[in-house]
Formats: structure tokens, C-alpha cells, sequence
């Protein structure tokens, strides 16, 4: 009995398949696995593989046509049965002596003369081409140590808080090369994530009533920010932290120049930040629709007001990275955003923001969470303010800082343990630097 | 291609390149043919790699013996008989292109010896025409070079003549400081002749890492051989004697006498006679234009090595030709050819000269930033037993994820020692990651994991 080959679902998201090459026609016999034809669907190029055995009777899709799922795409006669059309009408023989030629003894670019020599050069493995497989990526999670990957690879997937097992490897069979996690990272990424507070003022002003074009920056920032505040629940929590210390190794340091020369509390903040984190990993995270995917790297965004709007250059590494080399990266930033160039990774990779409106008087606020990231820091301005201590009134400088979490997979207590970590290397702050 | 094809592949060029991809066809199943005009092996077998590496391996033996001396090594009355050096060269060639000929044999592929050209659906070799579903172009390369220095094969010699002719000369200028000028700059001097190198550029071994070509003119002065960079040739005056010859340089011109002028200047395609304007093969400059997966301008043709350019190197051009059957069988996914920076660069005087990967200069210009380490063969416990001391490694890596970007080194026994580096920057390996790498002590590859060492400012012997 004749059986319907038909298109199948190749991926999650498949309507539809076009098919790009027949590799078996009509007359050929088919071996069950052995692969008929090229499919393109929205995801990649794929086989088509035959499921059932017998001698292709007719091709119901052309090449370069489409058809949805389920629908038939060629009919399969099963071995002994005749077939109406092509070349091996003789049933059972036809069968037999295709068995002898060996599987497919077609080349698919099907010259004539192709399948003469195959039978003039008999007992010799006859030239069929393969298809180079692309699979899919593996959709598993948390495998990346199974992950066929280069070290280079490996590193700056780590680094870049990309799971190697979403990436799709090039190399010799199938491992995954700088250039594919470089190719997965341009495409998560291309534009540069949008900072999570309000521009500082533009100057000059737009007079009152007029439009003005939004800067691509400006779009990207719209969009991202308006996303984020619909579809993640932030809550706030705030600390108040005790800078006197923090000021006098500050001061202290800046006067040693050399390495330190240009330090600020942004860099002091960005090193605490980036030690508090590797206590409390779980704000340095991203929520996955069913994961929460913990980042090995500690890359902190530090917003920063350009010209035409916002963007959040990355400094690597704050956990790890002594102070000065934190210096040094985000002087190097600086110096790129003024001169608005970028090199290609600056803008990317980010594991956690730093919002310092502190140079302003502002004395504290919320801001609005840069997604894929879980967690966000909105820092104020050092105020003097008259404090207690030893029951005496004395001048002291507090900071008032607040973290915005995403609740679906940050609880208040956790927030409230990176506070209490961040304070603690704020206010006796020689970790910062041992 | 054809109704009547012979053939799934003709292969045009039985070079390293061609005698390779017919090997590889062959094994997957395609009817393959090749056409020569010369002899299997092509350059790198009979005129290049091969022959000359001979003779050095002859130069470096002798250089050892008269060393031998501060050694304790004592040897009266040495001498080279130079006749029997380029005779034992001449034998070693034709031993190797026995060698591809029995491979022919031994995997079916059918020999044709002609000049083969591009007909419709095949190829055309002396009148006979062999029908192809594919055809490779594999014809390689010639010597260049330059007006006013034609070539006599008495005076005025390129490689091509210099390892036929059996009397060694007692004075040459080499017109070209590349790696065949360097090579034969070393075996002149070395069996004592008096040997000046005209390079143009500012260092010797153009093209790679500027370090290199420093540190072999060093090494060259002490070997007493005269290195004129920043020097270009002008002019040949022949005479009974030899030639005179002017270069210009930065301090004026000058005339140099020698008996013998070697032409060193680089090598052309082969591309005028296989029939490429017909056909509709699309060339720049004489080079065949491809794509990554080596296909040229005209449907089932393809084409590798010299004549594609610009690496003019026998296993590029090996490498090549495997990318370029696979595609044809589909085997080789869409742009997965060759990576220019995964293919080691190897020059064989003494000190020997290797690299693979970005040289510094490049490194920068593609926006890294860098680590350099540098290890000299002089702090390295075998380097100094067994006195080799000159040259050093140096890796340049990016300095934000460890990656390898090249590694060059120069040195004795070099040319062995790069395979390390070219798997390392195969595997994508980090610096870190050969460091990580236990290196057996003594051996002179312990500089590369020191260089890397260097690298990571983890520097131990140095």
C-alpha cells in the first residue's frame, strides 16, 4: 500500500516547510532513516529523513515550494508494490537490483551519465554527496559543562553570562568556536541596553510645544524601560550608609595619583558592589521564564548621560578586579562614551547596573531595572548631616542608596542581605582595597 | 557539466595541493583524474620545500662540525662537496614524486602527464579531452622577477636554477630578503661563500612579526652575512667575473660585486595557459578570485594554492584543497574554508623561523588589546645544552580573554615546535590553558609555555 510522506513539524514554532532539494525522485528506492529531501523551516535548514521503506512513486512539492505541516509531500510505495511512474517500474526487481547498486546511487545533481558510471564502476562506493547536518540548539538548560565548547569559547560565555547550551557550534563536529558565541552574543545584544533613570537635561532645552525626534539611544531606552516596568514587578528597598570612612580612603587614595588618579565614589561603589554580589549571588541574576539563571561573571553597568541619551558601558569583573584595574576600565569607558566610541563589547554583558545620580542633589531614588538584569542600584548624593555618636551630636556623611529588585526571583530578605553586605564594605571599606 | 563525464573531478596540478584533494576525492568516492605538465610533487616536491630543505639539513650538519671545535668535537680538513649536496637534493625530489605517483595508484586515481586546459565540461590535455562534473585548478606558481634581471641560469639564478646547479659560488648578492632569500642566504654563507641579502622593507622576513626579521639579521651578522634592509635593487651590470649590482638605501646608492645574483622576489600564478578568459574564470592580478569554499566565478570549477594567493604555502594550499572537495561532495558547510590565521608560517635557516596567528603590528590594528611575552632560548636549560641558544618565542595574546593571537618564534628546531601553537590556536586554547600544559624538561618547546607564562606576567625563568 502507497504511504503519504508528509511535511513534519521540525521545531516548536514550524507552520510551515519549503522544500529546497529533493535528494531521492521518483523511481528511487528509499531505505527507512535514509534522508529524501532538504526542508527549510523558520529555524534552519533541516533533513528529511523516511520513515517508512519503499520506492518514491511521486513528488507531490516542488523544489522551492512550500507546504504547511501534516501535508503530503511525496507517497512512498512500499517494497514489491509497481510503481506508475520513473525509470524502475519492474516491482520486485527493481528492488533487488537497486539493492545490488548500493543505497542511492543517484547524485543529486543527476547527470545521466552519473548513474552509468556508478554501474561501469561496480563494487566501488559510488560519489554520494551528504548534507551537512545543522542541528538546532540544544534546548536543555544548566548543561554547559557537557557542551561540546572551545576554551576560548568557554570564557567569554562566562564572562558574557551566555549559556553555551542556547548557542549552536560550528566547529569540527559541532563545537561551539569564539566566532558562534560571538555570533549569539550579537544577536542578544546588538543594541546597547537602556539605563533605568531619567536623562540629565539636554541643553539647549526644546522650546515649548515643539517635537523633537527621539535619538535611536532615546528609542531604544523608551522601549526597554517601558517594557520593563510592565512586565517586571519591582519593589525597593533603601539603606543609609555611613561614608566618612569610605570619604577618607577615597581621599586618601586619589592623593597617591598614579593608578588612582581620577578615582570616585562611583568606582568605590562599583568595587563594594561588586564584592556585595558575590555574597548575595542571587541579584546577580536573570529571570528565564522558568530558571533563574545565576552569573558567574560580575559585570556591572554604571549609567552614564551621553549626548544623545543614555547608555551603560560594562566594567568586567568588580568582585575580582582590585580598584585600580576598576579605575582603569571605567576611565577607559569614560573616555570612549565622551568620544562616542564604543568598542564592540563595551555595551554588552552586563550582570547588574549602577545608577549614580550622587553628583546632583539628589538624595535618593528608584530606578528602573535593565533587563535581562534582576537588580538595579539607584545611588544619592553624600550629604553632612548632624549624627549620633557616643551620645554626642557630630557632623557625619551619609549616602542613601536603593536597590530595585525583580520579585519574581528576589525576596525582600534578599535584597535586604545585599544592603546589609553592601553597607558593611562601605563603612569599613579597607576590603575595597586588600 | 557534461553528458559524458569521465570524470566527477579533474584535478589540474599534481603540487601539494592538487596530489592532496585528489587523495581526499578519492576517498570520498569521486572518479577522480589528474593532469601534471611537469611531474607529481610540483614546486614543493621538485623546485621548493623539499630539495632545499635537503641542502639546509647539509648546510646545518656542516655548520654543527665546523662549530664542533668549542665542543670538543675536533674535525680536520673539512670540507663540502657541494656537487654531492645538490645531488642527494636531486634524489630526495625524486623520491617524493615516486611517492605521490604510487599514491595515485594506490587510491585509483587515473594520472594524465600533459598541459591540461579548460575546455566545455572538462578538460582538454594535448588534444584529448577529459569530461569532469568538477575541475580543481591547482597549478600552482612560478619564481618572479624583476626587469633587468633576466634569468641566465649561469649568473643570474632563481631558486628554480640554484638547486640544479652543482658549483657553489664564491660571492653572492641575493636580491630579496623572504623566506627563499634567507634559506639560501644561510646554505651559501654556511658552505662559504660570501653572501650580501638586499631586502626592500625595513626587516628581513616581510610580512611577519618585525621581531623575527630583527633577530635574523642579528643572527645573520654573526654568521657573517651581510644584511642590507631598506635597500632596493636598481640596476645589473654582467661582466666576465659575475655582475655588479646597484642598490639604493636610505645613505645613497652602491654597487655590490658578486659572481652569482639569486632572485628572491616571490612567486606569480600559473594562470595564463589553463584556458581561464574562455572559460569565464574571473582573476585579479593573475590570481584567480574565489570564495571561502574555493569555488571560482564559473560554476563546478574551483580553485586552490599559489593561484588563488595570497599564502603561496604547501600545506595552505593542501589545506585548501580539502575544503575545496568537501564542498564539492557537500561535505563542508557554506564558509567554513581555510582561516588565514590558522596556517603556520615556517622558514628553515638557522636560526629557523615560525609562526602562526596575528603578529603583533596586526594584532593591534584589529582594535586588541594585547599581552606579549617573550621567552629567549638563552634562559632555557636545553637550549644551552645543546647550543642553541639564539632566538625566543613570543605569544601575543588579548589581554581580556587569554585568547592566543599568534605566537613567533625563532630559534633551533622552531619549525617543529609551532604545531604546538598552531593546535593551541585550533582548539582556541588560552594562554592559561598552556600554561596548564605539563612540558617535559629539558626540551626547547618548555619557551612556548614560558612565553605564555610571560603573557600572564606568571614569567618563572626569566
Amino acid at each position: 500500500m502507497p504511504v503519504d510522506v508528509t511535511m513534519p513539524k521540525l521545531s516548536d514554532t514550524m507552520e510551515e516547510g519549503k522544500i529546497l532539494k529533493w535528494l531521492k525522485h521518483p523511481g528511487d528506492r528509499v531505505a527507512i532513516g535514509e534522508i529524501i529531501a532538504e526542508v527549510e523551516t523558520d529555524k534552519a535548514n533541516m533533513e528529511l529523513e523516511a520513515y517508512d521503506e519503499g520506492t518514491l512513486a511521486e513528488v507531490r512539492v516542488p523544489e522551492g515550494e512550500s507546504a504547511p505541516v501534516g501535508a503530503v509531500i511525496a507517497v512512498l510505495a512500499a517494497p514489491g508494490e509497481g510503481v506508475a511512474k520513473g525509470p524502475a517500474a519492474g516491482a520486485g526487481k527493481a528492488a533487488a537490483a537497486a539493492e545490488k547498486a548500493a543505497p542511492s546511487a543517484r547524485a543529486p545533481a543527476s547527470a545521466p551519465g552519473a548513474a552509468a558510471a556508478a554501474k561501469a564502476e561496480a563494487g566501488r562506493e559510488p560519489f554520494r554527496p551528504t548534507v551537512v547536518r545543522r542541528p538546532e540548539p540544544v534546548e536543555s538548560r544548566g548543561a554547559a559543562a557537557s557542551v561540546k565548547a572551545s576554551p576560548l569559547a568557554r570564557r567569554i560565555a562566562q564572562e558574557r553570562g551566555l549559556d553555551l547550551a542556547q548557542v549552536t557550534g560550528t566547529g569540527p563536529g559541532g563545537r561551539i568556536v569564539q566566532k558562534d558565541v560571538e555570533a549569539a552574543l550579537a544577536e542578544r545584544g546588538g543594541t546597547p541596553p537602556a539605563p533605568a533613570k531619567p536623562a540629565a537635561p539636554a541643553e539647549p532645552r526644546p522650546a515649548a510645544e515643539s517635537r523633537v525626534e527621539l535619538s535611536r539611544i532615546r528609542r531604544t531606552t523608551a522601549k526597554r524601560m517601558g517594557e520593563s516596568k510592565r512586565e517586571i514587578p519591582h519593589f525597593y528597598a533603601s539603606s543609609e550608609i555611613a561614608m566618612d570612612e569610605a570619604a577618607r580612603l577615597k581621599e586618601a587614595l586619589a592623593a597617591l595619583e598614579g593608578e588612582y588618579e581620577g578615582l570616585t565614589y562611583t568606582h568605590v561603589v562599583l568595587k563594594a558592589v561588586g564584592l556585595a554580589l558575590t555574597r548575595v549571588p542571587e541579584l546577580n541574576a536573570s529571570y528565564d521564564g522558568d530558571a533563574m539563571v545565576l552569573h558567574q561573571a560580575v559585570n556591572v553597568g554604571v549609567a552614564t548621560a551621553v549626548d544623545d541619551g543614555l547608555v551603560v558601558p560594562v566594567v568586567r569583573h568588580c568582585d575580582r578586579e582590585p580598584l585600580a584595574a576598576i579605575v582603569r576600565q571605567a576611565r577607559g569607558l569614560l573616555g570612549r562614551a565622551r568620544s562616542g566610541r564604543f568598542a564592540s563589547d563595551d555595551l554588552t554583558g552586563a550582570t547588574f547596573t549602577l545608577s549614580n545620580l550622587g553628583m546632583l542633589p539628589v538624595t535618593e531614588f528608584a530606578a528602573v531595572i535593565n533587563p535581562p538584569q534582576a537588580a538595579i542600584l539607584a545611588v544619592g548624593t553624600i550629604r553632612e548631616t548632624p549624627v549620633v555618636r557616643d551620645g554626642q551630636i557630630v557632623p557625619g556623611r551619609r549616602m542613601t542608596v536603593t536597590v530595585s529588585c525583580d520579585h519574581r526571583i528576589i525576596d525582600g530578605v534578599l535584597a535586604g542581605r545585599f544592603l546589609r553586605e553592601l553597607k558593611g564594605l562601605l563603612e569599613n571599606p579597607l576590603a575595597l582595597v586588600l | 557539466m557534461t553528458d559524458a563525464a569521465d570524470y566527477d573531478l579533474i584535478v589540474l596540478g599534481a603540487g601539494p595541493g592538487g596530489y592532496v584533494a585528489a587523495i581526499r576525492a578519492a576517498q570520498l568516492g569521486l572518479r577522480t583524474a589528474v593532469v601534471e605538465r611537469d611531474r607529481p610533487g610540483g614546486v614543493c616536491g621538485n623546485w621548493g620545500c623539499i630539495p632545499s630543505k635537503a641542502i639546509l639539513a647539509d648546510a646545518a650538519l656542516f655548520a654543527e662540525l665546523k662549530g664542533g671545535a668549542r665542543r670538543g668535537i675536533l674535525a680536520d680538513n673539512l670540507r663540502v662537496d657541494y656537487a654531492r649536496v645538490i645531488a642527494r637534493s636531486r634524489e630526495v625530489a625524486d623520491r617524493q614524486a615516486k611517492g605521490v605517483e604510487f599514491l595515485f595508484k594506490k587510491n585509483r586515481i587515473a594520472y594524465h602527464h600533459g598541459a591540461g586546459q579548460l575546455v566545455r565540461g572538462g578538460v582538454a590535455v594535448d588534444g584529448a579531452r577529459l569530461g569532469g562534473r568538477f575541475v580543481l585548478l591547482a597549478s600552482g606558481s612560478r619564481e618572479r622577477t624583476l626587469p633587468g634581471l633576466e634569468i641566465d641560469g649561469e649568473v643570474v639564478l632563481t631558486s628554480r636554477e640554484a638547486l640544479e646547479r652543482p658549483a657553489l659560488p664564491a660571492s653572492v648578492v641575493i636580491v630579496g630578503g623572504g623566506a627563499v632569500g634567507v634559506e639560501f642566504a644561510y646554505i651559501y654563507a654556511t658552505f662559504g661563500a660570501k653572501v650580501t641579502v638586499v631586502e626592500m622593507a625595513e626587516t628581513l622576513l616581510p610580512g611577519m612579526d618585525a621581531d623575527l626579521g630583527r633577530e635574523l639579521a642579528r643572527a645573520f651578522a654573526r654568521q657573517g652575512i651581510d644584511v642590507l634592509t631598506g635597500s632596493r635593487y636598481q640596476s645589473l651590470e654582467r661582466h666576465e667575473r659575475g655582475a655588479r649590482v646597484t642598490v639604493a638605501g636610505a645613505d645613497g646608492a652602491r654597487t655590490l660585486e658578486a659572481a652569482q645574483v639569486l632572485v628572491a622576489v616571490g612567486r606569480a600564478p600559473l594562470s595564463e595557459d589553463l584556458g581561464l578568459g574562455e572559460a569565464g574564470v574571473r582573476t585579479e592580478k593573475g590570481f584567480v578570485v574565489v570564495d571561502a569554499n574555493l569555488r571560482t566565478s564559473v560554476e563546478g570549477i574551483y580553485a586552490i594554492g599559489d593561484l588563488v594567493g595570497p599564502l603561496l604555502l604547501a600545506h595552505a594550499a593542501s589545506a585548501q584543497g580539502v575544503v575545496a572537495v568537501e564542498t564539492m561532495a557537500g561535505r563542508r558547510a557554506e564558509g567554513q574554508g581555510l582561516d588565514p590565521t590558522r596556517v603556520p608560517v615556517c622558514i628553515y635557516c638557522m636560526p629557523e623561523v615560525a609562526a602562526v596567528g596575528l603578529d603583533e603590528t596586526e594584532a593591534r590594528a584589529r582594535g586588541h588589546e594585547l599581552r606579549v611575552g617573550r621567552f629567549p632560548f638563552r634562559a632555557l636549560g636545553k637550549a644551552m645544552a645543546s647550543g642553541h641558544t639564539d632566538g625566543f618565542v613570543k605569544v601575543v595574546t588579548d589581554a581580556r580573554h587569554d585568547a592566543i593571537l599568534g605566537v613567533h618564534m625563532i630559534g633551533a628546531g622552531v619549525t617543529d615546535l609551532i604545531a604546538e601553537a598552531g593546535l593551541a590556536c585550533t582548539l582556541e586554547a588560552t594562554a592559561e590553558d598552556v600554561v596548564a600544559t605539563v612540558h617535559a624538561h629539558p626540551t626547547m618547546a618548555e619557551a612556548l609555555r614560558e612565553a605564555a607564562l610571560v603573557a600572564r606576567g606568571e614569567g618563572v625563568n626569566v
